[in-house]
């Protein structure tokens, strides 16, 4: 009964997924015999100066992502979690940009940015600033840009992931918080949070990987750049599959990512018995 | 163990199912005694609407042969590789030079000196040797050339004429240059900021390899051993390219330019000269209301020297026709059909007798001076084939990008990376 399912996972993930382990071992440009190498590749990636500042960038990444998108939302959700009028269109709101075509968001956002007719630096120099910054052009800041843009598609969607933990809350905890006279702080950081641990553990474990995992906003606003200050490990590991047609070094590359996700992970998974609440 | 029984039985269905799809593929293409070739390549809408109807006429002419075209508009040689690497690859391939050495060395194309030299139709004197150069690798020729590509100076008359400048001539310098970008740089309604630059600016190589050439530097050594553009005249002349941004600002910087491409700031009026190849024509034909013309590339210590680039096409070596592909190729390159694709503007044609044609040479549409595009021919640089080509000019325009923001010296930026790119060389 499992058959067809299985045979799916097998020809899309497994077989690839090994595939990729043997090319990560050989020299291979897909159109002369690959050569074995053994594990070259993967000392050559270590030694390599640019992987590491390709990691570093991600990992700042990373880490702006998943903390902005889990602060953001939980305030916006537990903001919105009220039975006030027209709360749906505010929901509706927040949720817009997920549903966003990335294509569509990446070009927009790249006009918003545009140092000289984007209307985010219109709107600074309006306020009084009167050198905002270069954005995509400038190195410190176009990880920022990329970062704000992140944070923006993801806002709805971890909303409603912890709209969803808000309403799973039962209200007995907080009548019984009522009668101890707990005031609303209180109810939020003695009640509220515990209680959405499980929630927030969910999203941070998915937020750290598909942020380790960023292609798509990098190859559409920057390339990489500029001077390499939004290289990324995937759209490094994309041009150096891709455009230099280095499979093999691609392929170490991918491997070394799995294992970093899966560190992350596994360290995360144990760390929850510290915070996270189980009832 | 477990996992390795596994596998071999999800590889017996795997077998299976290739067996499966291989006899449906095949199925479908029994027609008898039809000919199919495959024919893949890039270009925009106007390009493919010119090239459909010869494909049309070619089918018709030849009721043996069907040909197929297959457009890749975009990420051309990512599809093509992967096609290559499925073992689907494409009777007849458009190609490039940059991309030919790959594709030589993984000895996929097929050589066509002998079918050249054979040829009722095409005749070897009829391109301009240069041409076949960028379509050889390693001495022999694997395409036939459809263009050439190569970079001069578009001007923007009326702003010269407004400002009282006189036209470029033929054997103007660097230094002429900069001083006709600087008087044509101004800040028009007084806010402080540049709205008209002198020049553009672009960071891909074949605008600013001319000024390391024109000085006397090269990329890499004569039998691309060693890496040579950390040479003092190379580095210099990129150095002067860098200045007419940062020192003299007479050209936009990135974030000047923000998502503006340079060919839109010269047909907005906002830069007076625009450093480009023959394709930017059709569009200025049709959107530019001033009057424009053509200079070479201004001189430096060693002459105005710019690179030669070219398209053509290709036969693989999987082809089980190479005659019908050749006859394919042989009616592509044609005097008539090269016609065909350069009077849109969009090409300098490799064939010399379209190339003296007043379809190239055209009186009545601008730009005036379009025999410049031929007179440089003679002194131009191929770009050096070099089968890691992507990967070293990538690292070189990562190495320069700081030179051109005006953060580092060119000469002192590429010293560092001497020995990497020696290594991809090897």
């Amino acid at each position: 009964m499992i058959m067809p399912a299985l045979l799916g996972t097998a020809i899309f993930i497994l077989i690839p997924v090994a595939g990729s382990f043997f090319i990560s071992l050989t020299r291979w440009n897909l159109i002369s015999p690959p050569d074995f190498v053994g594990f070259e590749n993967y000392s050559k990636l270590l030694s390599d100066p640019l992987f590491y500042h390709v990691l570093i960038t991600t990992i700042i990444y990373a880490l702006a992502v998943v903390i902005f998108s889990i602060t953001i939302p939980l305030i916006l959700a537990v903001a919105l979690n009220q039975k006030i009028k027209g709360i749906v269109l505010f929901r509706t709101a927040y949720f817009l940009p997920v549903i966003t075509p990335m294509i569509v968001a990446a070009i927009v956002w790249s006009w918003i940015f545009d140092p000289n007719n984007g209307i985010l630096n219109f709107m600074l120099i309006k306020t009084g600033i009167s050198t905002p910054p270069l954005w995509l052009f400038d190195k410190f800041w176009a990880i920022i840009a990329i970062i704000i843009v992140s944070v923006w598609k993801n806002i709805g969607y971890n909303m409603i992931i912890f709209l969803a933990g808000l309403q799973g809350i039962p209200d007995s905890l907080y009548e019984a918080a009522d009668i101890d006279g707990a005031t609303s702080i209180n109810k939020l950081f003695h009640v509220t949070i515990p209680m959405l641990t499980p929630t927030i553990f969910f999203v941070c474990i998915m937020s750290t990987i598909s942020s380790f995992q960023v292609f798509d906003l990098i190859y559409l606003m920057t390339d990489g750049g500029p001077e390499n200050a939004t290289m990324v490990i995937v759209y490094w590991l994309f041009k150096n599959a891709f455009e230099f047609f280095k499979l093999g070094y691609a392929s170490s590359i991918a491997y070394v990512l799995f294992i970093i996700i899966l560190v992350l992970t596994l360290v995360q998974w144990k760390l929850r018995k510290k915070w996270v609440m189980y009832e | 163990m477990v996992c390795g029984m596994m596998l071999k039985s999800i590889s017996k269905y795997l077998i299976f199912f290739s067996f499966l799809l291989f006899s449906i593929t095949t199925g479908c293409n029994k027609k008898e005694d039809l000919i199919h070739l495959k024919f893949c390549t890039w270009g925009s809408e106007t390009e493919i609407n010119i090239l459909k109807p010869i494909i049309e006429n070619f089918n018709k002419e030849n009721p043996d042969i069907s040909v197929e075209i297959m457009h890749i508009p975009q990420n051309y040689f990512q599809k093509l590789h992967m096609l290559v690497a499925a073992n689907l690859t494409p009777d007849v391939i458009f190609i490039n030079n940059m991309n030919l050495p790959v594709y030589a060395s993984g000895d996929i194309l097929l050589n066509l000196d002998k079918k050249l030299n054979e040829s009722y139709v095409l005749k070897e004197e009829e391109f301009f040797s240069q041409s076949l150069d960028t379509m050889s690798y390693k001495g022999k020729l694997l395409a036939i050339p459809r263009d050439i590509s190569n970079a001069v100076i578009y001007y923007n008359k009326d702003l010269y004429d407004k400002y009282n400048i006189s036209y470029p001539d033929k054997n103007w310098t660097f230094e002429d240059f900069l001083n006709k970008a600087r008087k044509l740089t101004h800040d028009t309604n007084n806010d402080n900021k540049i709205d008209l630059f002198g020049t553009s600016f672009e960071s891909f190589f074949i605008y600013y390899l001319p000024f390391a050439w024109s000085n006397g530097g090269n990329l890499f050594n004569e039998n691309c051993t060693s890496f040579t553009l950390n040479e003092k005249s190379a580095c210099k002349g990129l150095q002067f390219y860098s200045d007419l941004r940062n020192k003299y600002h007479v050209a936009p910087s990135a974030a000047e330019a923000g998502n503006n491409t340079m060919a839109q700031l010269f047909m907005q009026q906002r830069v007076a000269m625009f450093i480009s190849g023959r394709w930017s024509i059709p569009r200025f034909r049709s959107d530019i209301k001033f009057r424009w013309d053509i200079a070479r590339f201004p001189a430096g210590t060693k002459g105005s020297i710019v690179g030669i680039d070219g398209s053509g096409w290709a036969i693989s070596k999987n082809c089980t026709h190479p005659d019908a592909a050749w006859k394919l190729i042989e009616y592509l390159a044609s005097e008539q059909s090269i016609t065909k694709f350069t009077e849109t503007g969009l090409i300098v044609p490799a064939r010399r007798d379209v190339a003296l044609s007043k379809t190239f040479l055209n009186d009545d549409l601008p730009p005036e001076n379009a025999d410049i595009f031929l007179e440089i021919i003679e002194n131009g640089i191929p770009t050096p084939q070099i089968e890691r080509w992507n990967e070293v000019i990538d690292l070189i325009n990562v190495t320069l990008e700081p030179v051109w923001n005006g953060n580092k010296e060119a000469c002192q930026a590429l010293e560092t990376i001497h020995d990497d790119v020696k290594n991809l060389l090897e």
